[in-house]
Formats: structure tokens, sequence, C-alpha cells
């Protein structure tokens, strides 16, 4: 015991010495004892940050039946050689071709990936050009985003993209027009979706006590299948409420918001859905910066609906009709025409 | 093995806070009472310090790129010293300033710092001529560390909320013998078990809207665990040069150091190299 306090006490008188290095390092900057290194910039570098951050973090790989190790296999040794900007951004975006999601972009200074065959590859059974001229004769209301016009007792309104913020007044507004007519034609076709709370703010009209609209599902861990448990969402009713026929409008170029509202909407007593299926898109998106400065996003949810049923791959119609080529070459719109006749 | 019991886990946790309870409030508190009584030395010290703080971090759920970038702060403490121990309650805030990486000139992540922390330590050896002492105690540290990201959507916000109980030691050594002499002091503080927050994996639940909005207390109960090195590594290091002007009056160039790593799932290694002016009257 003697001992330990003999040598504990010439420890302390050492000390100085030992303080003295410290100011050293201080002076040095201690930050580059423990420096943050930077990964190198490489193309496999890159590559392997975009695998692993949705290896990590993209929700969808149970929904969308996607085995992303087989994709890493596939695609790794096409990232061996320093590739150029162009031929990096190709490669990379091709890789992301194989999760068909509409909410997986590449962004670089230059370009931007998106997935967009889930409504390329169809008919786009819109021209709001001829509603505009043979429908609307080309006169009609627009308050905030919203374009409207009442013909026969029959309202029509139509709404291009959730990006466009809509206020409680200009719903007022919309809606005291509404409130003479007998039925309601929504038109949410080639709507991309944007804020959620814009499409949550027009269905607020539609409903007169608090609704069950959907539950998400979010990651709580790396794995694959790390959900936490469903969290319920609902939407309260706001303003004036619309309780007459309703019929909405839909094409595949409905898609995040969009397919969000089509939902909410499909589980209404007085709805029908005419038109085609939606473009899907049903989950968060979220966002990483690579390691080359471009910016992946990536879906970080599952949203499903209220009876527990994904929505990601869009919703069908009640009633599906398709515009031909040929109808809207001579200005005919077969999906409006339908809503009259449903709503007459 | 008794020791795999929950029970017996409950137990030592219960424990460990029992006794750092003691240890970090009680002891002190009978020792604070000990020298008031034997009305031995003491002085209290008031320390306000205005810093510039030199930034960098790596927030692994926005990008495995390094942010960096300055911003200005300031901190106050009050500073107790007695025969047998030092005590001092400090906060330190950093305004929220605009970080940035080399790969993308238009991302920023703008990032705040609050610390608050209390330290006592104890004197473990005096020289002979008063010139050098060393000291060892414990500190009790709160950190608040928030963070936004200007170009994402929905996963654009995290924090790292933490109480963190460590252990503290420090080294002072004047250069010369009278009261206006310049004294060098180095301070090292370790955190050996905190308990801390951050957003949940994904980061966009209904509890981490609630907690982007709500207070640094607030987060602390939002998401949290508990964790040692492994988990929740932090080292401050804090370097003065203070002069003393007469009896009460002193002022401190101050340069501090901290670096701390969350090993999570959203990992997170930053480091805070803070520069500063502090001025302390002592009553």
């Amino acid at each position: 015991m003697y001992l330990l306090f003999f040598f504990t006490y010439r420890l302390l008188k050492k000390l100085r010495f030992i303080f003295l290095i410290i100011v050293i390092i201080n002076i040095c900057s201690c930050e580059k004892v423990l420096q943050l290194k930077e990964p190198a910039i490489t193309s496999a570098a890159v590559f392997e940050d975009v695998w692993k951050e949705l290896d990590k973090k993209y929700a969808l790989f149970s929904v969308k039946n996607i085995n992303w190790d087989s994709v890493y296999n596939q695609s790794r040794p096409q990232f061996t050689a320093e590739l150029n900007n162009n031929d990096l951004f190709k490669r990379i975006s091709n890789m992301l071709e194989v999760l068909k999601d509409g909410h997986v972009s590449l962004i670089s200074p230059e370009k931007t990936y998106t997935y967009d065959n889930f409504y390329t590859l169809y008919l786009r059974n819109f021209n709001f050009i001829n509603i505009e001229k043979n429908y609307l004769k080309n006169q009609y209301n627009k308050t905030g985003p919203v374009i409207y016009k009442i013909v026969d007792s029959i309202g029509y309104l139509y709404y291009s993209s959730f990006r466009d913020n809509i206020s409680e007044e200009d719903l007022n507004t919309i809606f005291n027009t509404m409130t003479a007519t007998k039925g309601l034609i929504v038109d949410v076709r080639n709507n991309g979706g944007g804020s959620l709370s814009n499409a949550e703010k027009l269905f607020s009209r539609f409903i007169n006590n608090r609704k069950l609209v959907k539950y998400e599902v979010i990651k709580k861990g790396p794995a694959h299948n790390d959900f936490l448990d469903k969290e319920a969402f609902y939407i309260s009713p706001s303003g004036n409420y619309y309780s007459n026929k309703i019929v909405l409008l839909t094409n595949r170029t409905c898609f995040s918001a969009c397919n969000d509202f089509v939902m909410y909407m499909s589980y209404l007593p007085n709805i029908t859905l005419v038109g085609d299926q939606t473009g899907g898109g049903g989950s968060v998106p979220a966002n990483y910066l690579l390691l080359n400065g471009w910016k992946l996003q990536y879906s970080s949810s599952v949203t499903l609906s209220p009876d527990n049923l994904p929505v990601e791959n869009g919703i069908q119609p009640d009633i599906q009709i398709i515009i031909s080529p040929f109808q809207e070459a001579n200005g005919i719109d077969p999906i409006l025409e339908k809503a009259y006749q449903l709503l007459r | 093995m008794i020791c795999n019991k929950p029970e017996f886990k409950v137990f030592k946790i219960c424990w460990l806070y029992f006794s750092w309870i003691l240890f970090v409030l009680i002891f002190p508190f009978k020792l604070l009472c000990q020298d008031n009584y034997n009305g031995q030395n003491k002085n209290w010290n008031l320390s306000t310090a205005i810093i510039i703080n030199f930034c960098s971090v790596t927030d692994k759920n926005f990008s495995a790129l390094t942010y960096r970038g300055s911003s200005p702060g300031a901190a106050v403490a009050l500073r107790y010293e007695g025969k047998h121990a030092e005590h001092e309650i400090a906060a330190l805030y950093i305004a929220n300033g605009n970080l940035n990486t080399n790969s993308s000139p238009k991302a920023k992540l703008n990032a705040g710092i609050f610390n608050i922390e209390y330290v006592n330590i104890y004197s473990l050896y005096v020289s002979p001529n008063n010139s050098f002492n060393c000291k060892a105690g414990a500190a009790i540290q709160f950190l608040n560390n928030s963070r936004k990201f200007n170009q994402f959507i929905n996963n654009d916000f995290s924090f790292e909320t933490a109480l963190s109980f460590g252990a503290v030691a420090q080294l002072q050594y004047a250069l010369g013998k009278n009261n206006n002499s310049i004294i060098l002091t180095n301070r090292i503080t370790l955190p050996v078990f905190s308990i801390f927050s951050q957003p949940s994996y994904s980061g966009s639940s209904a509890a981490d809207k609630e907690a982007e909005n709500g207070t640094a207390f607030k987060k602390l109960f939002t998401n949290n665990q508990t964790g040692s090195f492994s988990k929740f590594l932090r080292v401050k290091n804090q370097f003065a040069i203070n002069k003393n002007f007469g009896n009460r009056h002193g002022i401190s160039i101050m340069y501090n150091w901290e670096f701390y790593k969350i090993k999570t799932a959203r990992s997170v290694i930053a480091s805070n190299n803070q520069a500063g002016i502090q001025y302390n009257y002592k009553f």
C-alpha cells in the first residue's frame, strides 16, 4: 500500500511534464489526432454508397419482391474501372431501374433520373387542351391552383398538382360555389403529387367525421424487413362539407400524394372512380447525399390502405375507360363524358 | 446465473443511478458544507465567454460526407473553489450555422449546439510551491446538437440529445508565484455512461416530428437508449490561459476541443474546435 502511494506521488510530480505535452497537442489541434477522414471518391465508392444506402433504408424490397444482393452482384463489375460522370450516372440509373419506383431519383447538377415507366408505357388518358376547348368552352373559374366550373348543375374541379398550395379560404370559395350542384367531378389526372397537406385539405371537404385514411409503416433498422408497428393516420373534416355524389377521374400519372388522395377518396360511400389505374407511389420519399455530391431519393416507408393493403402499385378505378389516340385527336374525353353520364 | 436475470439487471441499473447520485451530488454537497463550516479559503467565480466554433460533422443519415463550418457562440460558467472540492456549472450555446461539404456546394447543413455541464473535482496533488496542481472528479453533461439539411424533404432533421455521467481530470500550472501570474489549465472530460436519444431510424415517425419542434428535454425522452464508450464516445478537452488583474478580474484565452461518436444505426461523428475569450469575475 505504501508503495502504491509512493508511486502515485511520483507520478503526480511527473504530471507537469505530461501537462506540457497536452498543451502541445492542443496547439497542434486535437482534431488531427482523431481526424474525420473523407472517403475517397471513386466510381466504385459512389456505387457502394448508393447500394448500401438503399440496402439499409429502402422500404419496398419486400413489397416489390426484389433481391437487392443479386442486383449488387450483377452491377458491381461495371464499376471496377474509373468512369466519367456521364457513364457513372448512366450505370447507376440502370441499376436503379430495377426498383421500378417513381420515388427513386438520382440527381446530379446536370441530369436527373427518375423512373417514369409507370405512366410512359401507357396511354395518357388526359388532354387538358381538349377539356378546356370542348367541355369548359374556355370559360372557367380559377381559385388558387384549382380550375372549376358548373355545367348543368354538375360541378367540375381540376387540381393539376399538389405541389401548388391551396388555402382554406380558396377551398371555402370553391365549395361555396359547389354547394348548389347535384354532383361533382373531381379531376386529378396528371397530378404527379406534391405536398400531402394539400391533398388532405381537399379531402377534408368530403367528410363529415374523423376518418382513418391510411397506415404508414416505417423502417426501424437496416434489415429489409425491420419495420416499426404501423402508424394510423386520421383526417378531420374542415369547412363546408360536400355530401352529394362524386366522380373522381384518375390516370397513370396520378402519383404519390395524388395516389394517397385517390385512396382516401375511394373509401367514401358516395364516390365512383373513373379512368385508368393510378401510378402508385404510396410511400414517403427520403433523401441522401452521395459521396460525389449527387442526390439520391428513395422510398422510406410503406403505405397501407385502411384495409391493410399496400397501394404502392396504384389503385384500380371502379370503371376503367381508356382514351384512344383517335378520340384524343378528335378532342373527345370519354372519361369525362362517363362522369357526366353518372351524375346526370 | 443470477447476473443474467432481469431483476438483477434492474438492480444493477438502480445501483448505477444511486451511486452516481451519491458520488456527483451528495458527496460534493457534503464537502461544500464542510468547506463553509470550516471557513476555509473559498471563492466564487463567474465567467462569460464569446466563442467561435469550428464544427466538422459526418451524419450518416444524410451522407457519408463530412460537413464543415463555423458559427459564433457564448458560454457562461459559475465556479466555486473550496479547499476540498471545486464545483462548476457551465452552459454553452453555439448559434445555428451553415456547414458545407466540398462535393456539393449547394448542400448546406444547418447545425446548432447547446451544452450544460456540472463538474465537481477534488484536489489530488498540489506541488509544494503551489505552482502546480492536479484535480479529478466527475461530471454530468447534457448535450443537445441539432441539424437540418437544406435540400432534403421528410428526413431533413436530425439531433443528438444526451445526458452523460463521466470522469474529469484537470491539471493547472501557474507561471509565476504571485496572484496575477499566468495560469494554464487543462481539463479533460470523458463520459462513462450516457442516456442519449436520436430520431428513429427513418426519422419520419410521428414522434420524430414532435421531437423536431420540442424542447431538448423532451427530445431526451424520445426514442432514447443507454450506452457507454462503444455506443456513445465523447471526449472534451478544455484548455485556458488565464491572467488575473487584481483580486477580482481575470481574462482567459480558451481553446476547447470536443469529439464525439455515436455508433448506432444512425451513426454520427463530430468534432468541435472552439476558440474564445473569457472574462472571469471573482466574488
